[in-house]
């Protein structure tokens, strides 16, 4: 008996790792399997992805397979599927990769290609297509190849926060890209601002309007958003880098000399905007203010 | 910048000279054929474009006068090669470390250590694999051993843990990819010694100053890169100028420029500013090659250095 246990110690993450398996087709096109799919769990992301491991972690990572495909000419495409917790981790690691890179590509769910790669997000996937080098042929095997991927992958939803203000964005420009954040590691890929040890993120959504780039956290409740503005607010006055250049109740406006970072706090939610430009500030404050009373 | 041109060389050449222009009465193409001493022109940096990146590299390092003139025979090299990662532009082209190999060996290299070990998986990112895997099975790697060191010169990192086979290795050449890097603009030569600190070192470059985020202080990040820089100069810098993102730096994958071009030179700081520049950013506006440059390791003004470009 103890030795049968000891087995299923042993076989069961193997047994349970096979569910990702199946997304990889034997070949599409000139586009052939080669070399055997690795497979990387938990830990195991360090090995694949040294030194960028810990964002897809703060996401919640499971496991990741990567797969190469060769055509007869020896190109290759490299498919590394990984699967996040739930859906809104895959969607907010791929609203990452895809805020400033990419063309969406219209046909299909959330995908985005360039030259040499192609992301797109289903379900808990998020999956990374990318080439040995760059010809309309091998552009045109990564999407032949990610449709046939993409086609056994099944539910698909946005993070409920990147919906709540999807529409609102949009109508200011249809094309805005809105990265998911679910932590603090997210929040310093997308900004340089110096957020102090006592900021920390539950939710989040960036994007990015006439050069503002905007930022909506939200809480539990109203006293966690009103605190860590507040705490904001302090390493902010101590930071030699930053002036107060005025303040109310729920606002706050610093300069580091060269940019401009308006704090502030409405329900459940903590509003952070930085640019160049303090009127583009203003302007956005005004738009955010209505998208939080839609 | 110290050249390694010494009298015996100085009279080698001659006399290899003399000898070539009583057989052939041809000295001018023998004068082409050796180093920068003997010709006026003296170059700093060689820029070379090209669509074979091997070729290109061994050309850049030509220009400078080949690599004899770095390294002595029997003796230990440490290359420092970006490798770690594997997307489009995210990583040095093997064929330019391989090239870069082959003329260490070529010149006399006893041994090659990778100091950021090297791995099979990053041979296979090209076609050469095959036809050089006796070359790539000599090659060494460091393994992860650290040595702490005192850096009495530094502003901010005065001490760090640093691999040991780079400590030991008779000299170094830094082999990095120039490309977009989320917290510091861009990274080169100067940033690629952060593969080299350990763990905890790192961790302090990034958090040192408590501010509070990966990148929260930039200043601070890009000061212990030039601090670190100061424990030992690179020989000679080969650095990847080919494909490189512009988006999602430093993993990728992001949004590719080819501009198909080796960058090659000893004044690490001049070879970063040229990095920066072909990547379209004023090399004072990069922190890190600033701080470097005030530190004393190199000429951040790219019209004070002597600048051979070529394409081929």
């Amino acid at each position: 008996m103890r030795k049968l246990f000891m087995l299923f110690f042993i076989i069961s993450p193997v047994l349970f790792s096979q569910d990702i398996f199946y997304l990889l087709p034997d070949s599409v096109g000139n586009w052939v399997k080669s070399d055997s799919a690795a497979l990387y769990v938990g830990e195991g992301l360090y090995t694949l992805i040294d030194g960028g491991a810990d964002i897809f972690n703060e996401y919640g990572f499971d496991k990741a397979l990567v797969q190469r495909y060769s055509d007869s000419e020896k190109n290759y495409i490299d498919v590394e599927i990984y699967k996040m917790k739930d859906p809104d981790a895959a969607y907010g690691i791929f609203s990452l990769f895809t805020f400033n890179s990419g063309k969406r590509i219209k046909d299909m769910h959330e995908a985005y290609e360039g030259d040499q790669f192609l992301l797109f997000t289903m379900g808990d996937f998020y999956i990374s297509l990318t080439a040995s080098n760059s010809s309309e042929q091998i552009n045109s095997g990564m999407v032949d190849l990610a449709r046939n991927i993409d086609n056994h992958i099944y539910g698909s939803a946005e993070p409920e926060l990147v919906a709540k203000f999807k529409n609102a964005i949009s109508k200011y420009n249809p094309d805005v890209r809105i990265a998911y954040i679910e932590g603090n590691l997210g929040l310093y890929n997308l900004s340089t601002i110096s957020f102090g040890n006592d900021f920390k993120v539950e939710e989040g959504i960036c994007w990015e309007l006439k050069e503002v780039k905007n930022f909506v956290f939200s809480y539990n409740n109203k006293d966690s958003a009103k605190n860590i503005y507040f705490k904001l607010i302090e390493h902010l006055k101590r930071n030699k880098k930053y002036n107060l250049v005025n303040s109310d109740k729920r606002l706050s406006l610093f300069t580091n000399g060269k940019n401009y970072v308006n704090c502030g706090y409405d329900g459940n939610y903590l509003i952070i905007s930085a640019s160049e430009s303090k009127s583009g500030i203003e302007k956005s404050l005004g738009q955010i203010k209505v998208m939080l009373k839609e | 910048m110290s050249l390694k041109q010494n009298r015996r060389n100085f009279l080698k050449t001659g006399v290899l000279l003399g000898a070539g222009a009583l057989i052939n009465n041809n000295a001018s193409n023998l004068l082409a054929k050796t180093s920068g001493f003997f010709t006026s022109e003296k170059v700093d940096l060689a820029v070379v474009k090209g669509n074979n990146y091997y070729r290109s590299t061994l050309k850049a390092v030509e220009l400078l006068g080949g690599m004899k003139k770095f390294i002595d025979k029997n003796s230990t090299i440490g290359l420092l090669v970006n490798s770690r990662y594997n997307k489009p532009g995210t990583y040095v082209k093997p064929e330019i470390t391989l090239a870069a190999i082959n003329m260490c060996f070529d010149a006399g290299a006893k041994k090659i250590v990778s100091l950021e070990n090297v791995t099979g998986a990053y041979w296979k990112l090209n076609s050469f694999e095959e036809k050089y895997s006796d070359v790539i099975d000599k090659i060494q790697n460091a393994g992860r051993n650290f040595k702490k060191v005192s850096i009495p010169e530094a502003k901010t990192l005065k001490e760090a843990e640093i691999e040991k086979e780079f400590l030991e290795c008779d000299v170094y050449i830094n082999i990095p990819i120039f490309k977009q890097h989320e917290g510091i603009r861009i990274t080169g030569c100067l940033k690629n010694l952060m593969g080299l600190t350990s763990g905890d070192t790192n961790h302090y470059f990034h958090f040192g100053s408590n501010a509070g985020g990966w990148y929260a202080d930039v200043e601070f990040l890009s000061q212990c890169i030039a601090d670190v820089n100061l424990v030992k100069k690179p020989v000679l810098c080969i650095a990847d100028t080919t494909e490189y993102i512009i988006t999602n730096g430093p993993f990728g994958p992001g949004n590719v420029i080819k501009s198909k071009k080796i960058v090659a030179g000893t004044d690490i700081v001049a070879v970063d500013s040229m990095g920066a520049k072909i990547l379209g950013h004023n090399p004072e506006d990069i922190l890190p090659i600033s701080l470097a440059h005030k530190h004393g390791l190199g000429e951040i003004d790219l019209s004070k250095v002597k600048i051979k470009e070529i394409a081929l």
